[in-house]
C-alpha cells in the first residue's frame, strides 16, 4: 500500500507557520492563537501517525447463483498494526450490485480480525469477480493516507434464469446411434409404424399375432427406432440490443442454456459456436460434463465489437459436424450473422432460427419521421425473416414476457408444415 | 453519488465559514468593509471546493478566512483578544468539515461507533487548543509576567515554525509498495 501525506497535512502546517511567523511579526500572540489548532493536530498526528499493515480476504457464502439471487460476501480484515480509518470499496461489474452500498468502514485495533458481510445482488448472468477492491487507510488525525488494491478471489458464477422445455428441436436429419427422435426409418424401436409381411430375416418377437392369425400368413409390426442427433446452437455476438442490464444477448444465452439442458438430456450431441468479435466454440458432445462446458462457455460470452467481414468460412470445422441441426440465436441485426445463416442453409444445414427479438427495446420515436423509420426497420426485419424463411430457414420470435416454450412450438409447427410443403 | 454525511459536512462547512465570516466582519469596526469582503470571498471559495471536489481549494479558503481573521485580532492595539482563541477553533473546524467533506463523498457502511471514536480526536484537537490558548494568553498577558509569557509565547512561535519548515522539508513521507 502507498502512504502519501492528505492535502490537509500541507494546508495545516501552513497555516499554523503562517500564524506563528505573524504573531512574532507583529508581537501579537492572539495571532498565534488562530493557527493553535492547526499546530497541535499537525503534532499530534505526526506523533500518532504510523505506516499501517493490512490483511484482506474475501469469501463468498455461494460461489454459483441464479440471475436475481443475493449472495452474501465476507470481508475478513487482519491488521497487526491496527488502523483507525479503513474503507474498503468493493469495484462491482455493473451486473452485481449491492443494495447495502458498495463499501464499508472498519477501524481495528492493533492484531484485530474483523469480519463483515456485504450482500450482493446478481442483476444478470455471467463470470463476475466481485471481490476485487481499493482499501484507503487513515491515521487518526487524517494527515496521512495509505491506498492499495486488492486482487479478486473466486468468481461468481450467476446463471441465468432456467427456461424449461417440454419439445425437442425436431432435426431433419439424425444420427445412427439411439436417442430420443423417431426416426422416419425402420428398425428396431418402440415407436409402432406399420404392419407387413413377414420378410426373411424377420425376427419372431416382430411377428404380429393377431394380423397373422386374420390372413392366414405371418405379418410382422414395423417400428420406428429411436435415434439421437447432432445440435449446434450458433450463439450470434456480433451486436445486441437492449435497455441496461436487459438485453437481446440475455434472451440468447438463456434460450441456448434452455436448449442445451434439454437436448443433452435427451442424448443428443451438442455444440455450440459464439459467433460475433471473438469466435468461441465448444465441439459436439453428450452429457452433463459437456452441459458444464457449454454453460461455462455462454456465460462469458459478450459482444466483442469489430468491423471484421466474417464469413461462414471462420466456423472450424469440428465444431460444424456433417448432417448436423444448426439453431441460431440471433437477434437479426448485424448483416454478417443473417448471411452466415443464409448460407448455412445454402450449403444444405438444416437450419433453426431462434429470433430473440429487439423490437421490444426500440421505440419510435416521437416525431412523424421518426415513427416512420421505425416502421420502416420493422418492415425491412420482416423482408430478413421472408428472405431465411425462403431459403428454407426454420425462424421463430422470442420476446421478454413470453416463455420460449410457446416460441419453440412455433418452430416446430413451421418446420412440420415446411416439410408439408416440400413433399 | 454523495454520501449523505459527505452533504452534511459540506453544508456545516459552508454555515460555519459564514458564521465566522458575519462575526468577524461584526468585529472588524472600521476595516469591517475588508474583513466582510475576505470573509465573504472564503465562503465562497470554500462554498466552490467541497461542492466541485477541489481540495486544493479548500487550504486557500482556509488561509483567507484566517487572513481576515488575523486583520480583526491586529486591529485592536490596545484590547486583548481572547476570542482569538475561539475564531481559531472555528476555522480548524471549518477546515475539518470541508475535508471530511471532500474525502467522503462516496456512500459507506460507517458504524456508530467508528464515526464517533474518528470525531473525538477533532473534538479533542479542539477543546485542547482552547485550553491551551486561554492558558498561554493568560501568561502572555500578566502584568507581572508580560515579557516571560511573551517570550514564551515567541519560542513557542518560533518552535512551531521550525517543526513545520522541518516537516515540509522531509517532503514526502516514506511510502512502501
Amino acid at each position: 500500500m502507498e502512504r502519501r501525506a492528505t492535502p490537509r497535512l500541507t494546508a495545516y502546517a501552513g497555516i499554523a507557520g503562517v500564524t506563528l511567523l505573524a504573531a512574532v511579526a507583529v508581537d501579537r500572540p492572539e495571532l498565534a492563537l488562530l493557527g493553535l489548532p492547526f499546530a497541535v493536530a499537525v503534532l499530534v498526528g505526526l506523533g500518532l501517525s504510523r505506516e499501517v499493515e493490512i490483511g484482506i480476504s474475501f469469501a463468498l457464502t455461494d460461489s454459483v447463483a441464479i440471475e436475481g439471487d443475493d449472495v452474501d460476501l465476507e470481508v475478513t480484515v487482519r491488521s497487526p498494526t491496527g488502523v483507525a480509518w479503513l474503507e474498503v470499496h468493493l469495484d462491482l461489474p455493473p451486473a452485481v450490485g449491492a443494495p447495502g452500498g458498495p463499501g464499508l468502514v472498519l477501524s481495528l485495533g492493533p492484531g484485530d480480525r474483523v469480519t463483515r458481510s456485504v450482500t450482493l445482488h446478481c442483476a444478470r448472468w455471467g463470470v463476475h469477480r466481485p471481490a476485487r477492491a481499493h482499501l484507503v487507510a487513515y491515521d487518526r488525525m487524517r494527515l496521512f493516507v495509505q491506498r492499495g488494491r486488492v486482487a479478486s478471489s473466486a468468481p461468481l458464477v450467476v446463471h441465468p434464469p432456467a427456461e424449461r422445455l417440454r419439445e425437442l428441436v425436431r432435426p431433419a436429419r439424425l444420427q445412427a446411434t439411439a436417442g430420443s427422435h423417431i426416426s422416419r426409418l425402420r428398425g428396431d424401436g418402440i415407436e409402432f409404424a406399420e404392419t407387413r409381411p413377414f420378410a426373411p430375416g424377420d425376427r419372431l418377437r416382430s411377428v404380429n399375432w393377431r394380423a397373422t392369425a386374420r390372413r392366414d400368413e405371418l405379418w410382422v409390426n414395423d417400428r420406428h427406432p429411436d435415434r439421437n442427433a447432432d445440435l449446434v446452437l450458433l450463439l450470434d455476438t456480433f451486436t445486441e440490443a437492449g435497455i441496461g442490464l436487459d438485453t437481446t444477448l440475455d434472451l440468447a444465452v438463456e434460450a441456448t442454456i434452455a436448449l442445451a439442458t434439454r437436448h443433452l438430456g435427451a442424448h443428443d450431441r451438442l455444440g455450440i459456436v459464439a459467433l460475433g468479435g471473438v469466435l468461441r466454440w465448444v465441439v459436439p458432445g453428450l452429457g452433463t460434463k459437456q452441459l458444464q462446458r457449454i454453460v461455462e462457455a455462454v456465460l462469458v460470452a459478450e459482444v466483442v465489437r469489430s468491423e471484421a467481414d466474417k464469413t461462414v468460412d471462420i466456423i472450424p470445422v469440428r465444431g460444424l459436424p456433417p448432417r448436423a441441426t444448426i439453431v441460431a440465436l440471433s437477434p437479426l441485426i448485424d448483416p454478417r450473422s443473417i448471411g452466415i445463416i443464409g448460407e448455412l442453409a445454402a450449403r444444405g444445414f438444416d437450419v433453426a432460427v431462434v429470433e430473440c427479438s429487439p423490437a421490444p427495446f426500440t421505440v419510435p420515436g416521437k416525431r412523424p419521421t421518426e415513427a416512420v423509420a421505425h416502421r420502416l426497420w420493422l418492415l425491412e426485419r420482416d423482408a430478413v425473416r421472408a428472405r431465411l424463411r425462403s431459403a428454407g430457414v426454420a425462424l421463430t420470435t422470442w420476446e421478454r414476457g413470453t416463455p420460449l416454450a410457446a416460441a419453440m412450438d412455433e418452430l416446430t409447427t413451421w418446420r412440420r408444415r415446411h416439410r408439408v410443403v416440400v413433399r | 453519488v454523495r454520501s449523505r454525511g459527505a452533504i452534511v459536512a459540506a453544508v456545516a462547512a459552508i454555515v460555519l465559514a459564514a458564521a465566522t465570516a458575519v462575526v468577524l466582519a461584526v468585529a472588524g469596526e472600521e476595516l469591517r468593509g475588508l474583513v466582510a469582503y475576505l470573509g465573504g470571498f472564503a465562503t465562497v471559495m470554500l462554498g466552490f471546493a467541497v461542492v466541485a471536489g477541489v481540495p486544493m481549494l479548500v487550504a486557500p479558503a482556509i488561509t483567507t478566512i484566517t487572513v481576515a481573521a488575523g486583520v480583526t485580532v491586529v486591529l485592536h492595539h490596545d484590547v486583548v483578544r481572547v476570542d482569538a482563541v475561539a475564531a481559531g477553533i472555528a476555522i480548524y473546524l471549518v477546515a475539518e468539515l470541508a475535508y471530511r467533506s471532500l474525502e467522503g463523498r462516496e456512500p459507506l457502511r460507517v458504524d456508530g461507533a467508528v464515526l464517533l471514536a474518528h470525531i473525538a480526536p477533532v473534538l479533542a484537537i479542539s477543546l485542547g487548543s482552547a485550553a491551551a490558548g486561554v492558558g498561554l494568553l493568560a501568561v502572555a498577558t500578566d502584568a507581572h509576567g508580560a515579557g516571560a509569557g511573551a517570550e514564551a509565547i515567541g519560542l513557542l512561535a518560533a518552535l512551531g515554525v521550525v517543526v513545520v519548515v522541518a516537516m515540509l522539508a522531509r517532503g514526502r513521507p516514506p511510502t512502501r509498495g
